[in-house]
């Protein structure tokens, strides 16, 4: 089935995504080429509104019709932008898994957590389907399945014991570290190759934030999980992936080595990041100047140029190209070319 | 805390302070119980110097924020804002004693009106005080822009129109606009990028030497502590557990629960990783399951003090 470089599992190619909004046409994501290659944990950082979520959900297809994708997201060499929504909806969940921004938003708060891992249990590879077929089906292949056991064990899996409770349970009535737990288990529920995790933990404790980061880790390690981690934490990307994308303003800036990104970072803008994080070194923290531009307008030439303090002529004129540097490494920057 | 005549003058001083909220039956079937939200909680701020509540969630940090600027009426203890008690004060007295003291929340989102522009926001501490005239209302807005790095074109945008970074700068000018002496920062950068981060805490860094403010900053960021605090409180279940410098702090930890906070913070170099202590483990942080015993701190080194 694989007719790309021998171990991608995921290969963007030049995608764009354009959104319709009031003020014109945004042009959000522009022209992401990343490959993700089989086995690897990969960490997308960057600010908010830079388009790590429009990616994610690009790759998921579950972007709503308004929004037009343009480029390729071939998955074990299969297009999935020129798939129809039945196909992608058999590839959804058993093949690719999200696991969303917010737990306690993304769970139904009128379901039980039962009835909601049950559903997805019985109804997995289905497209949407009737409310009438909805009911026929479910009674019986709920018995089939045991897919009240099978709810069971996935949250055992998750640390969620005993699960009794938490299968009673709406989402309101369980803290939000066991609601992202839940998430996990229902993306780790149809066994995907590809798992996309979009910040989860973020609204987390830091102990409970480190809890969850060394379950999933584990079930990472424990199913050769592929994933693609999504976060503006920095700290959080540098300890799961083994490589960094870093991405601005609907680009990707820089690719490298978790251990090297922000030891010797290449790019402006990653350099930028890296003072600006607080360290336990007590290091002082520099922001960096001014904001993620309009997409509806976006500068020409490198979308970081107003707020880079190494800008030339060239970068207000030329959109730099992801190159690959001496050290394997990768960079969009007119620096280093 | 007995008071050390080697420290500074204080501006801020918690004694004792407690704040539980009665538990009716309901939704979840608990029966009616009471949540010690704040348990007995002393601690002092300095003038003109930093202080910091660490916490996670659950812990008690906001309550007891905002019974120390009065939005709670506390249960027991007192509250002494520059040589007044307050924690008893009502109607036009307490009003008067907030001139003093202001905060800032954690989500600018949510805590600006959307419906209002920003003239309007930054202006409406001085309706409410009966500060100066019309005219001066605006010429002190437009002040207070300046002073929070902002331009004066942002006077009549509304907080739609805004960055996250912008909006909390919005807010910290409205803080600031009754010259108080002392401000409440409630996760004051929590919802922003680091980038914007490192700006707002550039820009409150600045302010606070420029006119010798004093800060109580309530987070659970270890890191954003480590470069911002002077001095650090600890809290758990509604207590503070230690509380010293902040070098002290994350040098040599002492209470089993900071050593589990630092030991859990996600950290980018390696050489960070050699300063945090080894991995521990400790029950939820649930106030309202704190055990009821004795809760008594003992001052292990210099200015360090740890709950035994």
């Amino acid at each position: 089935m694989q007719n790309g470089s021998n171990d991608a599992i995921l290969e963007i190619r030049n995608l764009h995504i354009y959104l319709n909004a009031y003020e014109g046409l945004a042009k959000i994501v522009d022209g992401v080429n990343c490959t993700v290659r089989k086995g690897e944990v990969v960490a997308i950082v960057g600010e908010s509104g830079c388009g790590k979520t429009l990616t994610a959900k690009a790759i998921m297809g579950i972007l709503p019709p308004q929004i037009k994708i343009e480029g390729s997201i071939r998955y074990k060499g299969m297009d999935l932008v020129a798939l129809t929504e039945k196909e992608r909806a058999k590839i959804r969940g058993s093949e690719i898994a999200m696991i969303p921004q917010d737990p306690m938003i993304s769970l139904d708060p009128l379901l039980t957590i039962e009835d909601q891992l049950t559903d997805l249990i019985c109804f997995k590879d289905m497209p949407q389907i009737n409310i009438f077929s909805y009911y026929a089906r479910r009674s019986r292949v709920e018995k089939q399945k045991g897919a009240r056991d099978i709810a069971a064990k996935i949250l055992e899996e998750v640390e969620l014991t005993p699960p009794d409770r938490v299968l009673r349970s709406y989402p309101f009535q369980i803290s939000g570290g066991m609601a992202q737990r839940v998430c996990i288990a229902m993306a780790l529920q149809g066994e995907p190759s590809l798992l996309i995790a979009d910040e989860p933990g973020t609204n987390l404790d830091v102990t409970t934030q480190k809890h969850m980061l060394d379950l999933l880790i584990a079930r990472i390690r424990a199913r050769h999980l592929t994933v693609i981690f999504i976060t503006h934490n920095l700290a959080v990307a540098r300890r799961i992936a083994q490589r960094i994308f870093v991405m601005y303003a609907g680009n990707i800036a820089e690719v490298s080595d978790a251990d090297k990104t922000f030891v010797d970072p290449l790019h402006p803008y990653t350099q930028g990041l890296k003072k600006a994080v607080p360290t336990l070194l007590g290091t002082p923290m520099i922001g960096i100047d001014g904001r993620v531009p309009a997409y509806t307008n976006p500068p020409h030439g490198c979308r970081f140029y107003p707020r880079c303090p190494q800008a030339m002529e060239v970068c207000k004129q030329k959109k730099p190209e992801l190159t690959k540097t001496k050290d394997g490494r990768m960079v969009a920057c007119h620096l280093y070319n | 805390m007995k008071r050390d005549e080697a420290l500074g003058e204080s501006i801020l001083e918690v004694k004792s302070l407690q704040k539980f909220f009665s538990v009716r039956k309901g939704i979840l079937g608990k029966s009616a119980g009471i949540v010690k939200a704040v348990n007995g909680v002393s601690l002092r701020a300095e003038r003109g110097k930093k202080l910091a509540i660490v916490g996670e969630s659950g812990s008690g940090k906001t309550t007891l924020g905002k019974t120390i600027i009065r939005l709670y009426r506390p249960t027991g203890g007192e509250i002494w804002v520059d040589g007044h008690d307050i924690s008893q004060l009502e109607g036009p007295e307490l009003k008067k004693a907030r001139m003093e003291m202001q905060m800032v929340f954690q989500d600018p989102a949510s805590s600006l009106n959307p419906r209002r522009n920003v003239k309007a926001i930054i202006s409406s501490p001085l309706e409410v005080h009966n500060v100066g005239t019309r005219v001066d209302r605006t010429k002190r807005v437009k002040e207070l822009l300046n002073i929070v790095e902002l331009s004066e074109d942002y006077i009549n945008r509304s907080p739609g129109a805004l960055s996250g970074g912008e909006k909390q700068r919005v807010a910290i000018a409205r803080a600031l606009a009754l010259n108080p002496k002392l401000i409440l920062l409630d996760e004051p950068t929590s919802s922003l990028d680091v980038s914007v981060q490192a700006k707002i805490l550039t820009l409150l860094d600045r302010l606070q030497k420029e006119s010798n403010l004093t800060y109580v900053l309530i987070t659970h960021d270890l890191s954003v502590v480590r470069n911002f605090a002077d001095t650090v409180c600890v809290m758990y279940r509604g207590r503070i557990v230690e509380s010293s410098t902040t070098q002290e702090i994350f040098t040599d930890p002492l209470h089993l629960y900071t050593k589990t906070l630092l030991s859990a913070l996600p950290v980018i170099y390696d050489e960070e990783l050699a300063i945090l202590p080894k991995p521990a483990s400790l029950p939820s942080s649930n106030s309202n399951n704190a055990p009821d015993s004795e809760h008594r701190m003992i001052e292990a080194k210099r200015g360090h003090w740890v709950e035994v």
